[in-house]
């Protein structure tokens, strides 16, 4: 049986795409077997980000009307032969499917591989809806802003509304100089307000901008320090016991270090 | 009686739920829920628990216009009402069914109330949590939270000028007690915000002070 997860975020920008591209590609590398579904019915992103858009025959709502079978649909990756994506539909937007639809897809191809990721548009809408309907866990993505850290709270509301009981937060985009500088959220700062269990945290880096322009995944670049975070956050998804990167272990030094003076002041 | 699934009951985990027919219209479902009550004879009578009504959206007037149904015809104390989603938009005026007995039950709360969330309840509050931003709390009694406040809280929903608003980090964006309202612009002054503080009425207008002295 498939674990299914929902990468979401509420914000949009923030990262959900190129989470769930190199969360998929580093369980890939792992050899576990993946279905990448994208959700974002009108504004598909998910096949350009791993380079698949020339290979898409049939897509996520032609799969629901019945036109071909889920299988049919699925678009085999480049790098990777046990990772699958089902791209979304371009042509129309997120009523063309409803969450017991969803439900049922993700039910039909369960049984076949061992991790679903579906990767949720912006919004709490209708996607959203579609999104989360057969979601066992959830990845919330943030980037360390307030506007960002608001709306994933809001997200987390509605998870837990939803049942969805398994909730990780992946901080993206972090800048380690400018959290020392006390000029970035740190993490810290995020789970005081989120109040959710950290799956990872990825450094904010340049890799990222020149993989997903190229339709490649940070995770195969063995340089990339996002790269590397997103494979220890695969990692982590599967067993529990991955240690952190460097970078939050030395931001949860400094925050400790301020701490302990701001207590004797 | 006339099978009808307009108004369906389930007992969920945190209190009851009705499962409202989003194609019935809003008198249909006044009628059936008032007959489907009576027809539960006592069941419901002593009862003090949450309703939290899905299915169909309502506008905050028509949540009201159901509890009181419940009211009207079941000795049922509401400690909370809920949607489905955590989305309500809660009363502008809170629930005071006149008829429901003011039972002062201390409704405690586990959790977080995260943007969006609306709690409301007929009594004191204790949530043991935050409240974030763009939460907000109702309650008839004294409001207190273990954890941040950085939402909204209203104490003394129905005139009680001698309720509290107290936090372990006190942050809101505005309070209110009773009919006394006040707005944090700049932010809450730092020597508040980071100890343990309580909001209180005097003399028809809201202090904050830390819990301490």
């Amino acid at each position: 049986m498939a674990e299914v997860i929902v990468v979401t975020s509420g914000k949009g920008g923030v990262g959900k795409t190129t989470t769930t591209a190199n969360i998929g590609a580093a369980l890939a590398a792992d050899g576990k077997s993946v279905v990448l579904i994208d959700a974002d019915i009108g504004l598909r992103n998910l096949d350009v980000v791993m380079g698949l858009e020339n290979r898409i025959v049939y897509d996520l709502v032609q799969v629901v009307e019945g036109i071909c079978r889920p299988k049919q649909a699925l678009i085999r990756d480049k790098r990777y032969d046990n990772l699958n994506l089902l791209a979304a539909a371009q042509t129309k937007d997120k009523n063309a499917v409803s969450p017991e639809q969803m439900v049922k897809l993700v039910g039909s191809l369960a049984d076949d591989y061992d991790y679903i990721i579906i990767d949720c548009p912006a919004g709490i809408e209708q996607g959203f809806q579609n999104a989360i309907a057969a979601a066992h866990r959830a990845i919330v993505v943030a980037t360390p802003e307030v506007s960002s850290v608001r709306d994933a709270d809001r997200i987390v509301g509605l998870l837990e509304a939803a049942n969805i009981k398994d909730i990780r937060l992946v901080l993206n985009r972090i800048r380690p100089d400018l959290t020392r500088r006390g000029e970035m959220l740190t993490l810290e700062d995020v789970t005081d307000v989120l109040a959710i269990s950290v799956l990872g945290v990825v450094p904010d880096d340049e890799t990222i901008v020149m993989t997903t322009n190229r339709g490649e995944v940070a995770v195969a670049e063995s340089g990339s320090k996002a790269g590397a975070a997103f494979r220890n956050i695969a990692q982590r998804i599967v067993n529990e016991n991955v240690p952190m990167l460097q970078i939050d272990l030395e931001e949860g030094f400094f925050k400790r270090m301020k701490k302990k003076f701001s207590k004797k002041g | 009686m006339t099978k009808d699934n307009a108004v369906i009951f389930k007992g969920g985990k945190n209190g009851i739920i009705v499962l409202l027919d989003e194609t019935a219209d809003f008198e249909h479902i006044e009628q059936v829920l008032r007959q489907k009550i009576r027809g539960a004879g006592n069941f419901f009578a002593g009862a003090s628990t949450s309703i939290t009504f899905k299915g169909k959206e309502l506008l905050p007037e028509e949540t009201i216009q159901l509890i009181k149904i419940f009211d009207d015809e079941a000795d049922f104390n509401i400690t909370f009402v809920e949607d489905s989603t955590g989305v309500v938009s809660m009363p502008q005026t809170p629930i005071k069914p006149e008829k429901i007995p003011h039972t002062e039950k201390v409704l405690y709360k586990k959790a977080t109330l995260r943007g969006g969330q609306v709690l409301v309840h007929n009594g004191p509050v204790v949530i043991l949590g935050d409240v974030n931003a763009g939460a907000e709390v109702f309650a008839t009694g004294s409001v207190m939270i273990f954890g941040s406040l950085r939402g909204f809280a209203h104490a003394g929903t129905d005139g009680d000028k001698t309720a509290v608003i107290c936090a372990i980090s006190f942050q809101p964006t505005h309070l209110k007690i009773a009919d006394c309202e006040v707005h944090f612009y700049e932010g809450v002054p730092e020597e508040i915000k980071n100890a343990p503080s309580y909001a209180f009425l005097e003399d028809g207008a809201i202090f904050v002070d830390n819990i301490s002295g």
